[in-house]
């Protein structure tokens, strides 16, 4: 016992040390993505207040340009809406998507485990795992949530994991990130049978249910087959330009709560 | 009392400079600049060194918590703080260290500055990067961008420095 004091003394503080970095590590490596709290994300009350302020002001400086941008967007959803009337596709599921509106006020872009913060949070309707698209495509799935706040996990990020799909034959496969590029990410498990050609649009798959099928995601900048699988490895040029993200629609699937209901009652019956 | 009131200050200052502006700039996945550990290395000669383990610890976290990456920087901030202690005798001036003497540009010197500052940012951008990252499949990735991360960290942190903390 007394030579135990000695050392706890003698080394007291490189003890000291290594506990902090065991907490600190056990922090890192314990949090899954999808469940971390709000508080200890940039979604909490005091970063998240720090962070809209913030970006209200540096956000006025680009308001003319934010508008233009808006004004654009706009011109288009009319567009859509009107060849969606003109056509006749029955609408996907029974009650659809609702598209939530916030603003970006904090992203990382140029690290490895990037996230965004926006100024929606439960107080709106946000939940966890729920897509987030942009201007111009997919941005990413919800990490976590707080009354005021959201923080996104982007496609820019190693963990996330978004089913996509060649928007001209439908094959599938999911969509990854390697860390090295922001513009460019990595879409696999597309069999070497199929015809794939540079430029080729990839949308978002439907199958995972948290974003409607058909959005935009990017197009394809080179691929290579893989000859002992047979499989394609292929760069995608991503739509959405993360170095420069103002707003963004959060995608609400209304469909879920039955989905899942109707998963449990699956796999009951098995 | 004045001098606490100052690192106080110093450490907000370097916290939000941190986050709200060199966090949200974007150049490339190569370029990052890590500005809060300067406030580690700069806490005064006398402070005691579980303290100064410590206010690395919380520098760390309050930079996770805006960044959502909690523990990678509160981990970074806690092994900045160890190792200071070592480069600090490494680097150690002929005369020693004078209490009561800001750990500065102004008092030490250029070529002190450099040798400390720049062991400190190599050994947070190694950890972070490596820990971030996981991997030693892309270890010439991940070396290659604690080298030009390293430069633009110095290059950053001199110029708050000399901003903040070496004057009379």
């Amino acid at each position: 016992m007394r030579n135990l004091l000695d050392f706890v003394v003698k080394y007291a503080y490189f003890i000291l040390f290594i506990v902090l970095e065991v907490l600190c590590l056990v922090l890192l490596f314990s949090a899954n993505p999808y469940q971390r709290y709000g508080f200890a994300t940039s979604a909490n009350v005091v970063t998240g207040t720090i962070a809209e302020k913030w970006a209200g002001v540096v956000q006025y400086v680009a308001l003319a340009e934010e508008n233009e941008a808006l004004k654009k967007e706009n011109a288009d959803l009319h567009n859509r809406l009107e060849a969606y009337r003109r056509s006749s596709i029955p609408v996907l599921g029974k009650k659809g998507f609702d598209y939530i509106a916030a603003s970006v006020i904090s992203a990382t872009t140029n690290r490895e485990k990037n996230a965004i913060t926006v100024n929606a949070g439960k107080n709106l309707g946000v939940e966890n795992e729920m897509g987030v698209i942009g201007r111009d495509g997919v941005v990413g799935i919800v990490s976590s949530v707080s009354d005021k706040y959201a923080v996104i996990m982007p496609i820019i990020h190693p963990d996330a994991r978004i089913s996509v799909k060649l928007a001209e034959n439908g094959y599938f496969g999911s969509l990854s990130w390697d860390g090295r590029d922001v513009r460019v990410a990595t879409f696999s498990e597309v069999p070497g049978y199929v015809d794939v050609r540079i430029g080729d649009e990839i949308v978002t798959s439907g199958f995972s249910a948290i974003f409607p099928e058909g959005i935009p995601v990017g197009y394809v900048k080179s691929f290579e087959k893989d000859l002992s699988t047979d499989f394609y490895t292929i760069d995608v040029e991503l739509y959405t330009d993360f170095h420069n993200i103002k707003y963004v629609y959060i995608v609400r699937n209304n469909n879920l709560e039955e989905l899942k209901a109707s998963d449990g009652k699956e796999q009951k019956k098995k | 009392m004045i001098e606490k009131l100052k690192y106080i200050l110093y450490f907000f200052v370097l916290l939000l400079v941190q986050t709200l502006i060199l966090d949200q700039i974007c150049v490339s996945v190569y370029v990052n600049a890590f500005v809060y550990i300067l406030f580690i290395m700069m806490l005064p000669i006398e402070t005691n060194k579980y303290m100064v383990l410590l206010l690395g610890l919380l520098m760390g976290l309050s930079v996770d918590l805006f960044d959502s990456t909690l523990g990678l920087h509160a981990s970074g901030g806690v092994l900045v703080a160890f190792v200071r202690s070592f480069a600090l005798d490494i680097f150690s001036p002929h005369d020693g260290y004078e209490a009561n003497k800001q750990l500065s540009v102004r008092n030490y010197g250029y070529y002190w500055f450099f040798k400390y500052a720049i062991t400190l940012i190599l050994v947070h951008h190694l950890w972070i990067f490596f820990f971030e990252n996981l991997s030693f499949a892309n270890m010439l990735f991940t070396l290659a961008k604690v080298v030009i991360s390293s430069v633009t960290s110095f290059v950053v942190i001199l110029l708050f420095h000399l901003l903040l903390m070496s004057r009379k």
